[in-house]
């Protein structure tokens, strides 16, 4: 599988990573090396074989319904009146 | 019209879904910690009630429930969502394959847990209070089964039924997706709808606004809309792009958790259809088991009464209720006990106290309660069926209201109801009112003869 | 320099089998009133308010923490390289020190009677301790709790220790084990005490494919070990991880990237760490953020994204994890044959600094080849010095901390 640039651009939206345009070439050419690594995978047989999650069998315990009172947790950045702020949604 | 909506419910626990900060009221970003404020470090734990409620509720709606908790990241970035991604279920939901009974049969698509994400607060900045980060949240999709406003009401109607039998709030909100004949079921989704009168005036609304969009010509433009609540109409939040990718993954905070078998297996409270089916089998009339059932309390209140099913039945629903709302009260605030109303309605049947007199000690014992025998004991309220004295304040009501009778006489059928009244006054409130007309009834006629 | 980034004198809070023993943890774990970067801008300025679940252990039995060590950023890399300390191999200044627990090998190695917790996702405490010449001890998935760990790949993600005795390794491993009711991933397990081993006695296997393509020091500081081993009457056989050897290394880097870009998501400028210009609509104050992530940081982040994506989950995410399936199996088998697992470490001695400028990433990533299998299948795993700035890795089946030791202790 080999990525196109409009692929690569739509992949940097989605994960709101900026590539500069000098930056293109070159990410392309190395990212389309490390697919190609990862289209190895294909050439193993999984049929019936179910995915591992973990490698180890893990039972965790559901925690019980019990409030926490708190120790008030420090909090950075820009605030208003108790809240915190944050960027524009128009 | 194919109505489908996407509903959420707070779950009523103390805790939130992933970590242990309080779900109280409280003042901004005071219930935060760092798992649900997305501090690198923190890491998720699941709080069992929420499975437990979450679980129960599923069965109650007839979901084939599984056996164990898969949860995913949904991914997407907005500043209402701490970690940009949501944990919620996608690839394997608590179940599938539910129905509501609502004037049809309502299929439920799925439903499973997630946790919801932090409030923001528009003003001209963007404040964001994470107090509601991480709330549980129990998500119910329907298949597009509802066809109109009026079955969407019975739909909600039968679910926060079922919500408040499992004590589970009926705090909802839900995404509406309504799509109308006439445009050949293109569809448009208003997200965000608080509580349901909202999503049934919403779903009003966007059929009105999709009708005369049709009758302009106009095409449905494939949209999502707000709801506002103040001005009772849908607004365009924005066009819809192609499908946002979430690049699910399977959680790795969260290994596969066994459901307790106890929530799997536990006895469901019997819910409000089965008591209808039961009230209904015992004789009550259909519309009189059905309010009285709309109340998981008020239900239980009527069966721990041990009198005949349709006499307390029409007493409820008309009597009980009725007061309660006048005072404005649900049973558990109010002063009714089982030991009171029993009292009260077993002397109404035993023919000792008259309706009305039973009337007014419910009024009372809704807001004080005491002892009911001492009380009609003590205020003289006992029936009055001695017909001779009810004969003789006849014969004197009669006699000092010549004005009356003689409307009565010349054709005025209301002069005998104030007649009636005058007497029943005479004895305050206690003669037996067949008795009184009877003997009211027998002396007009005398007169009418005359 | 040592290896530590942010100082601090944090006195334990009781005595007990770490008392005397200064201890440093490796950036990406929380220490409350210390700055936590994970070695990347985008973290400058946080400072948790909660400590990992590891340092209260730590500081229970008579630990004194004297600080913060350097990595890469996030534990993005094999060399020590991608982050901004200049970083150097403490045995030759002129090669790396290994990554991505760079910063904790030179400490290890560097100060006296020290224990350096790091921490491991596809070999970040063995090849730094191989390069570095100490002890590194990864244990299995699970053991230690991932509480106050700033998440690299958290289905993969272990932290361990480093010191410069195969002693102190294993006692600075056993305090940090044991179930945590905060972390869903721990695993409930009565405790051990690792540094309580018997004498080994058992089978060694040695996977023919991890032998193959090793430089000439490498080689020859393996082949004197195992004659070591050999001489004190310990029965050597050829295993083979064919499955591993092909397959470990894509089936890791997509399962790890996968989770890894949907870790680093949080990362947006709210609540914590650098602000950007409120009157931006939020897509973009995201992106400029973002734009505090290095280089690789960036590629991991796209290529994670690009693996979990609808229409490429099936081929990538969700093969990978099944491949995993196949990769741990394989081991499993192998240890049904024998009881540890041997090879280097490493298959070259650390490159010198100037020769890493002009590596691709994917030329970075094969550099996991010996260590890729045992972290996906969450093995334990211990590197003990056999050579200048060469090591030997010592794998056992999952929870056999004290059969790996004993192993260990044989050289």
């Amino acid at each position: 599988m080999k990525l196109s640039k409009e692929l690569l651009f739509d992949v940097a939206r989605l994960s709101r990573v900026n590539i500069s345009n000098e930056e293109t070439d070159q990410f392309l050419d190395e990212l389309n090396d490390v697919v190609k690594a990862f289209d190895l995978l294909s050439e193993v047989d999984t049929k019936g074989v179910s995915p591992s999650l973990h490698p180890v069998k893990i039972t965790p315990k559901l925690r019980e319904d019990k409030p926490e009172v708190k120790k008030k947790t420090a909090l950075f950045g820009e605030m208003e009146d108790g809240y915190f702020v944050g960027p524009s949604l128009k | 019209m194919k109505v489908g909506l996407e509903i959420h419910v707070t779950l009523n626990t103390k805790s939130k879904l992933f970590c242990t900060c309080s779900t109280t009221n409280a003042l901004p970003n005071t219930n935060v910690c760092e798992v649900c404020l997305g501090f690198p470090g923190s890491k998720p734990t699941v709080n069992k009630e929420a499975v437990r409620q979450c679980t129960l509720l599923a069965r109650a709606l007839n979901f084939t429930v599984k056996n164990n908790l898969v949860f995913s990241r949904k991914s997407y970035f907005y500043p209402d969502l701490s970690k940009n991604y949501q944990i919620t279920q996608f690839e394997e939901p608590l179940g599938v394959n539910g129905s509501i009974i609502a004037d049809g049969n309502i299929r439920l698509k799925r439903i499973h847990l997630e946790e919801d994400p932090a409030q923001i607060i528009r003003n001209n900045k963007t404040l964001i209070d994470y107090n509601r980060s991480g709330m549980p949240l129990a998500e119910i999709v329907t298949e597009p089964d509802i066809k109109s406003a009026e079955q969407a009401r019975l739909f909600m109607n039968k679910l926060s039924r079922i919500l408040k039998y499992l004590n589970i709030t009926d705090n909802v909100k839900a995404d509406v997706n309504v799509s109308i004949k006439e445009s050949g079921y293109s569809r448009c989704e208003i997200k965000n709808v608080t509580g349901f009168k909202d999503i049934e005036r919403a779903i009003i609304s966007e059929a009105k606004r999709q009708k005369k969009a049709v009758e302009n010509n106009e095409k449905i433009q494939n949209a999502t809309y707000g709801w506002d609540p103040l001005k009772q109409k849908t607004y365009v939040m924005r066009l819809k792009e192609s499908e946002a990718d979430y690049g699910y993954i399977y959680d790795p905070d969260l290994p596969i958790i066994k459901i307790p078998t106890q929530f799997l297996k536990e006895k469901l409270p019997e819910l409000s259809d089965e008591k209808i089916a039961r009230y209904t089998k015992q004789g009550v009339p259909l519309s009189d088991a059905d309010i009285i059932a709309q109340d998981k309390d008020i239900a239980e209140l009527f069966e721990q009464i041990n009198l005949d099913p349709v006499f307390k039945a029409k007493w409820f629903r008309r009597e009980i209720l009725r007061v309660l709302n006048y005072n404005n009260q649900t049973i558990l605030q109010s002063k009714f006990t089982k030991e009171n109303v029993s009292k009260v309605l077993n002397l109404v049947y035993e023919n000792k106290i008259n309706e009305a007199v039973g009337k007014k000690l419910l009024e009372k014992l809704v807001v004080e309660d005491f002892d009911v025998e001492k009380h009609v004991k003590e205020h003289d309220l006992l029936k009055i069926d001695d017909s001779d004295l009810i004969k003789k304040v006849t014969a004197e009501v009669l006699k000092n209201n010549n004005s009356a009778v003689n409307d009565y006489l010349s054709g005025e059928q209301k002069a005998l109801n104030f007649l009636f009244g005058l007497v029943m006054r005479q004895t305050k409130g206690k003669a037996d009112p067949g008795i009184i007309r009877e003997n009211l009834q027998a002396e007009l006629d005398k007169l009418k003869s005359k | 320099m040592n290896g530590i980034v942010t100082s601090s004198n944090m006195k334990p809070i009781a005595k007990g089998v770490l008392s005397g023993v200064t201890v440093s943890f490796k950036d990406c774990i929380c220490v409350k009133g210390l700055p936590a970067q994970s070695s990347s801008k985008i973290l400058k300025g946080y400072i948790p308010s909660f400590n990992a679940t590891c340092v209260e252990k730590i500081l229970s039995q008579g630990g004194t923490i004297i600080g913060k060590t350097a990595q890469d950023e996030f534990g993005f890399g094999s060399f020590g390289i991608n982050n901004s300390y200049d970083l150097k191999n403490p045995v030759d200044p002129t090669r790396v020190p290994g990554g991505s627990s760079s910063g904790s090998a030179i400490a290890a190695k560097t100060i006296k009677n020290h224990l350096a917790i790091a921490e491991s996702t596809g070999g970040s405490i063995v090849n730094p301790a191989a390069f570095c010449q100490v002890f590194g001890a990864c244990p299995t998935y699970g053991r230690v709790s991932r509480y106050g760990l700033i998440d690299y790949a958290n289905s993969l993600d272990k932290i361990g220790v480093m010191a410069n005795t195969l002693e102190l390794t294993a006692k600075g491993l056993t305090v940090i084990s044991g179930n945590c009711s905060k972390d869903s991933t721990s695993v409930d397990l009565p405790a051990e005490d690792f540094s309580k081993f018997e004498t080994f006695k058992g089978i060694l296997g040695v996977p023919k494919e991890y032998v193959e393509n090793l430089s000439p020091e490498v080689k020859q500081a393996f082949q004197l070990a195992i004659e070591k081993l050999k001489s004190k009457g310990i029965q050597i056989k050829n295993i083979s991880l064919a499955l591993n050897a092909k397959y470990s290394i894509p089936s890791y880097y997509v399962i790890a990237l996968s989770e890894t870009s949907t870790n680093l998501a949080k990362y947006s400028g709210l609540r914590y760490g650098p602000q950007s210009d409120f009157k931006l609509h939020y897509n973009d104050y995201f992106t400029k953020v973002r734009q505090n992530f290095g280089v690789e940081a960036k590629r991991r982040v796209i290529l994670g994204t690009f693996t979990r994506m609808a229409g490429y989950r099936s081929a990538y995410y969700i093969k990978a994890l099944k491949v995993r399936t196949l990769l741990i199996e394989e081991y499993k088998k192998a240890f049904k044959q024998v009881s540890a697992i041997i090879h280097p470490t490493m298959p070259i001695l650390p490159p010198k600094i100037k020769d890493t400028k002009n590596l691709s990433p994917i030329e970075i990533y094969n550099m996991d080849l010996l260590t890729a299998g045992v972290n996906l299948a969450g093995l334990p795993h211990l590197t003990v010095p056999i050579g200048e700035m060469v090591g030997m890795l010592i794998t056992t089946n999952h929870f056999e901390e004290r059969k790996m030791f004993s192993v260990g202790g044989l050289l």
